[in-house]
């Protein structure tokens, strides 16, 4: 075998284990819903279901998209969206998880604000932030959005203890250069190569994408954000 | 209030509120080839408020259920094993005018990413949703497209009733006023400029939108008016542009293939089909024109290999033809497999026994493969069915298919058959030279010059002295006089164009200056129809449909 066509052996492989993979999510999710609806005083246990099931989905997700942002020929399929229709269909994708865990969620963004990006790298990106805010905040998670020195900010904040002070330090050490973060002993180091990677992909101009974790949120817990460059119209004029 | 509203905007809400009835009594339909996975999403929509859908297991039940009825959304899986995947059954049912402009068509997929199949702008699903998802994802996105289409519904109403000039209309006063679908306003606008030949207006519009932003789509529509505006080097640059960007962009591989082809660069033209079918190996047409590039170029093997799957993927779908057949039959004589050859028309008699015209030609190519091997008897047998089939359906033969017959009926010395579709077809094309001169080439090739050339020129020369009279009528103000003339003309050369536009600008004018009249609408209507359905239809067609919308409205 000519290691070309290995190569088409394993994407066929790849997409058609992941569209298995997910068929069986999906009626596993049904399944929870089902035994929760049967179920009503132990219902709250089931959060943890549910939520095992979006990082599996989200672990496979990225996982694809790694691979193809390595893969020959990709190119970024950034389209216009409005950023409040994506931040409350990835609210309304959580909303069971959160209700069963008592976290409320915020989205701030106003509505007419639009952008060019990659909706599937970025869902991803700020999939496995809210993942890691379900597990770290006491109440509260908020999306939020806005334009700000011509890039757009999309930011997951939560009321929990915030980062462990070394990591906040190690990130900064790194100074935003992605070939140091370390992603062969954690998973969080590898979300966040895959969310420095996806940022770096949107350029416009002479700006590249970036991403910030802090402690300084509205919320008082954890901040992370990813920042794209808008370009140089926000809004079309037709 | 419904968990959606909630999430919208700057405000906030603990968890979410519940189940909402917030799309009830909708008819609906979910396709999708897993049973385990139609009852999941129709738990979901249970829970949504939603008591009854109906189910579909593949790509041909699904194109059942949406032909007898009308639902108002369908979630249909993407991918559904080996028959017509989720883009195939949206494109058919399209084509076949089964889905109305309300419906909505959410395509479920199993990426977040784009990585289906893309093709035309009046083809699109309403969304994509990606597997897994929860009921309160499916909620948002059904209450999202049902305010897009509230909003857009005018438009894709004068889409779906051919008011063209109207839509256009709708949808540039709709840019003006800032709404949030604004882009999928200029998305429509731009295919609405392009299907009404306004290229020059495409082109303003679609730099003006690049200008700005860079968007796919403009540059896939802007490529197609350079296209049309015969400025093929800037075009095909373009649209291969676009497959380099996303190599799914599936209409922007057959849109490049026809610019090599006009700048007369066949082996290009053949290599990008190639991958395009390569990519997506289930559509027919594309199938068929690689096969017949393949031919050209002589990569019989290429060729034979198109074929054979436009053939496979054919057999469910409604965009089978005999082209298909016809192009195999072709490489078969080739190859002088004579019994291949009839074994795959037979195949062909029976996929297309439905659709006469596609019979009319497979049974006439039928008897010329027995001619050609000295078998008289069976010949002259297909012909009787093929003269039986042109028969029961005079009027609704394309005049090439009916140019394949007379062709045959000659070759095989049936004068009585042959002559008299040779008149009809110098009557129905006395307008026409170009094909007048395909006719007399028939007529010489079979060897029947000197009988026939007489009896073709003087059909055509009464048509065109009718003509004529008719037009001076009109001229002269006696539009009754002038109608009642072209109507009789058109009876006897149903399928001159001449004749069909002409009697629909009678009826046209009468109406401008005797007001409205339900016979003179329906008979202009029936003219114009008359052109479109024989595969006439041109720029004059389209301004006299124009100058009818006018007078309707």
């Amino acid at each position: 075998m000519t290691s070309d066509s290995s190569k088409k052996h394993f994407e066929a492989a790849l997409a058609l284990t992941i569209h298995d993979v997910k068929n069986s999510l999906a009626l596993f999710l049904d399944r929870v819903e089902v035994v929760q609806a049967n179920d009503a005083a132990a219902g709250k246990k089931y959060g943890n279901f549910k939520y095992e099931i979006k990082r599996i989905n989200n672990n496979l997700i990225r996982l694809l998209a790694l691979y193809k942002v390595g893969a020959e020929g990709f190119t970024l399929q950034d389209e216009f969206h409005y950023i409040d229709d994506f931040l409350t269909d990835i609210g309304a994708e959580y909303a069971a998880v959160l209700q069963d865990k008592n976290i409320e969620l915020i989205v701030d963004c106003q509505d007419d604000l639009a952008c060019q990006i990659d909706k599937g790298l970025v869902y991803g990106v700020l999939d496995n932030a809210i993942s890691n805010a379900v597990r770290y905040t006491h109440t509260k998670i908020m999306l939020k959005a806005f334009e700000e020195d011509g890039f757009l900010v999309l930011s997951v904040q939560d009321d929990g203890d915030g980062y462990p002070e070394q990591m906040l330090q190690e990130n900064s050490q790194q100074g935003g250069c992605n070939t140091s973060i370390d992603v062969s002993n954690s998973t969080t180091g590898l979300g966040n190569y895959f969310s420095q990677i996806v940022a770096e992909l949107h350029q416009s101009d002479d700006k590249t994408g970036f991403i910030r974790m802090t402690n300084q949120g509205d919320l008082g817990g954890s901040c992370f954000s990813i920042h794209l460059p808008t370009g140089t119209a926000l809004h079309i004029e037709l | 209030m419904s968990s959606v509203d909630i999430l919208v905007g700057a405000k906030s809400q603990k968890g979410h509120a519940g189940p909402q009835a917030s799309i009830s009594n909708r008819r609906i339909l979910i396709v999708d080839d897993f049973s385990d996975m139609r009852l999941a999403v129709r738990r979901m929509l249970r829970d949504l408020g939603e008591e009854d859908a109906d189910f579909a297991g593949n790509g041909k039940d699904a194109m059942e259920k949406i032909q007898h009825t009308s639902y108002d959304i369908v979630l249909c899986d993407y991918n559904l094993g080996d028959g017509k995947d989720g883009h195939q059954i949206l494109e058919e049912a399209h084509y076949m005018g089964y889905i109305k402009p309300s419906c909505i068509f959410i395509m479920i997929t199993a990426e977040t990413s784009r990585h289906h199949v893309l093709g035309a702008i009046e083809c699109q699903p309403d969304d994509y949703i990606a597997k897994p998802f929860t009921k309160e994802l499916l909620q948002h996105r059904l209450i999202k497209a049902v305010k897009k289409k509230d909003e857009l519904m005018d438009i894709y109403e004068a889409m779906y009733d051919k008011r063209y000039a109207d839509a256009i209309k709708i949808a540039e006063q709709k840019l003006a006023s800032k709404s949030r679908y604004i882009l999928d306003v200029a998305k429509l606008l731009s295919s609405l400029y392009l299907r009404t030949e306004g290229y020059e207006k495409a082109l303003e519009f679609l730099e003006k939108i690049l200008a700005q932003k860079y968007m796919p789509w403009a540059k896939f529509c802007l490529a197609q008016a350079y296209y049309h505006l015969k400025e093929y080097n800037t075009a095909v640059a373009m649209f291969d542009e676009l497959t380099a960007e996303s190599q799914y962009y599936m209409d922007a591989y057959d849109w490049s293939a026809k610019c090599n082809l006009a700048l007369d660069d066949k082996v290009q033209a053949q290599e990008k089909l190639a991958t395009a079918a390569r990519i997506s190996p289930k559509t027919i047409s594309r199938q068929c024109k690689l096969g017949e590039l393949a031919k050209d170029n002589g990569d019989l093997d290429i060729a034979a290999s198109a074929y054979r799957s436009a053939i496979q993927y054919g057999t469910h779908s409604c965009f089978k033809s005999s082209k298909e057949y016809l192009g195999m039959n072709d490489i078969l004589l080739e190859r002088g497999d004579t019994l291949k050859a009839l074994s795959n028309l037979k195949e062909a008699r029976d996929q297309l026994k439905e659709n006469s015209v596609d019979l009319l030609k497979v049974v006439t190519a039928t008897a010329d493969v027995h001619a050609g091997k000295d078998g008289k008897i069976e010949a002259n047998r297909f012909l009787e069915q093929a003269e039986k089939i042109y028969q029961e359906n005079s009027g609704a033969i394309p005049d090439e298919a009916s140019l394949g017959l007379a062709a045959t009926a000659l070759k095989l010395d049936n004068m009585k058959l042959g002559s008299a579709i040779v008149s009809s077809l110098a009557e129905n094309n006395h307008d026409d030279d170009a094909f007048l001169g395909k006719l007399k080439d028939v007529v010489n090739d079979t060897g029947h010059a000197d009988e026939l050339s007489e009896a073709i020129s003087e059909s055509t020369e009464k048509l065109r002295a009718l003509n004529k009279e008719g037009i001076r009528l009109a001229e002269s103000g006696q539009l009754r006089e002038s109608l009642e003339l072209l109507e009789k003309a058109s009876e006897k050369a149903p399928n001159s164009k001449a004749f069909n536009l002409n009697a629909a600008l009678a009826c046209i004018m009468l109406l401008k200056e005797n007001g409205q009249n339900d016979q003179l609408l329906f008979k202009a209507r029936h003219y114009l129809g008359r052109v479109e359905k024989t595969g006439k239809a041109d720029k004059r067609h389209a301004e006299l449909m124009k100058m009818l919308e006018a007078i309707t409205k």
